[in-house]
């Protein structure tokens, strides 16, 4: 009953203040507001809330002619930096025993270019609008919705500097109008010059550096693994055999993606003497499917509704190599 | 015990009793062990767990389902039991968070509940998986980037 009103409420809505988009200027728009993330000079305070938990982050990003520079601190709990020069990434923390405590294999990279086709399927499965402008952290922003054609995805609502295109809120929004996940800026300076000592870690213990563009014990492969039901609208974007802390063996991992979300797909064989796991669990926007195919073990996380990472964790099939 | 855990399920117990509810679920194996077989099997069909979660948690309570507990465990099954609780304590919680938090009632329970959550997901060794995936998500890219990893690591350190 309650997303029948919900509906209701959304389509009435949507009559009153939204604009169509085409899928062009959507996607348009949707570059525009990843390049002013990687461009743009700016500093702030976001917040990024997943269920009751709610933390904050002080975030400062500098460009200049050497390149992309950025510092991020978390606020609340144990004290951490993230400092990012170019393609390394540096973790700074208050002592050793914290250093260990979180020592994380996190390589990140660019996501991949999207691709044209990527460009309709974005449209195929999302309602695309203009939903308005509002005032937010001081900025004049617009709004753009995605609003899911079918239940395998769930909507979206961005709120974008009028004039920087920088992303000062973003939410994730469930079919019964529930908010999964969001973030949002409380505190921003868009543009202008931007102290490089702002940016110097204040922490004294500092984590071995992390190159992006080296990912480590990865290999692009194709593995002859496939999903067989995969849902509307998303194709795979990336394959590769990959080593994983604390497992001996590399892990295949499929990507999937519809144009805004990714569905990962993990697969290893199940190791002697360990209970294969069998079940879904939700984090935020995240849920996951853990699925044991005869000697495998699947496991689906994806930002998607259960029903998705189910329907693909239970449809991996392997073809064998062409 | 079986009425608090229903009353859990339901979002109706305060903050203190849940507490204690999800202290004696981790400190009884037993139970455990029922509890996780029954979730097993109402999360094997996620697609109907949502509406009548609570209504399956009630009657199975109720009928005291036959469950295989192994009346005495050796080292590999014992090593097996540990395996499946890290990873059904992950789902339980979850669940438990997941009815909690569709509950339109302002019970402070979803707090201690997601902080669990989050505990199980490290314990189970899938945040490497998670935290792998985010590297993936366009989505993430929109955001600048690292704001989940900053986030995803809380909880390691937090206890």
């Amino acid at each position: 009953m309650r997303a029948v009103v919900f509906l209701f409420a959304l389509l009435s809505n949507a009559a009153l203040a939204a604009t169509p988009l085409s899928s062009q200027d959507s996607m348009l728009l949707l570059q525009k507001i990843s390049s002013a993330a990687h461009q743009l000079n700016y500093q702030g305070t976001f917040i990024f809330q997943r269920e009751s938990q709610i933390e904050s982050t002080r975030i400062y990003h500098l460009v200049d002619q050497s390149g992309e520079h950025q510092k991020i601190v978390r606020l609340d709990g144990p004290p951490r930096e993230i400092i990012c020069n170019g393609r390394e990434m540096r973790f700074y923390y208050p002592d050793q025993q914290a250093m260990e405590r979180e020592r994380h294999a996190v390589a990140r990279r660019g996501f991949p270019a999207l691709l044209p086709d990527q460009l309709q399927t974005l449209a195929e499965n999302y309602q695309l609008e203009e939903a308005g402008h509002e005032r937010l952290a001081g900025y004049e922003t617009r709004i753009l919705l995605l609003t899911p054609k079918d239940g395998f995805r769930y909507g979206h609502k961005l709120w974008i500097d009028a004039a920087s295109n920088l992303l000062l809120k973003a939410a994730m929004i469930s079919d019964q109008d529930k908010v999964v996940e969001q973030f949002a800026f409380t505190y921003v300076k868009i543009g202008g010059k931007i102290d490089r000592d702002l940016l110097k870690p204040t922490l004294p213990v500092k984590a071995p550096a992390i190159l992006n563009d080296q990912p480590q014990g990865e290999d692009v492969i194709r593995s002859g693994w496939d999903v067989g039901k995969l849902p509307p609208g998303f194709r795979k974007i990336a394959e590769m055999r990959r080593m994983f802390r604390g497992k001996t063996y590399p892990v295949t991992h499929l990507v999937y993606s519809d144009g805004i979300v990714a569905v990962s797909v993990f697969i290893e064989p199940i190791q002697p003497g360990v209970r294969p796991m069998d079940g879904v669990a939700r984090q935020g926007a995240v849920n996951l499917y853990a699925h044991p195919a005869s000697n495998y073990q699947i496991t689906v996380v994806g930002e998607t509704p259960a029903v998705t990472v189910k329907q693909i964790g239970d449809s991996v099939v392997y073809r064998g190599n062409p | 015990m079986k009425q608090d855990i229903s009353m859990l399920m339901d979002a109706e117990l305060d903050e203190q009793d849940a507490v204690r509810v999800i202290s004696r679920l981790k400190d009884d194996e037993g139970q455990n062990w029922l509890l996780y077989h029954m979730i097993g099997d109402a999360i094997r069909d996620p697609e109907g767990f949502r509406a009548d979660l609570h209504l399956d948690f009630s009657s199975a309570l109720a009928e005291e389902p036959t469950v295989l507990s192994p009346p005495r465990k050796s080292a590999v099954q014992k090593a097996r039991f540990y395996a499946l609780s890290a990873a059904a304590s992950f789902a339980a919680v979850s669940l438990v968070g997941w009815v909690a938090l569709q509950s339109p009632s302002t019970s402070p329970v979803p707090k201690q509940v997601a902080q669990a959550v989050h505990l199980n997901v490290m314990k189970s060794g899938l945040n490497e998986y998670l935290l792998a995936h985010q590297e993936f998500s366009p989505r993430s890219d929109m955001l600048s980037s690292n704001i989940r990893t900053v986030s995803d690591t809380y909880q390691d350190s937090g206890r």
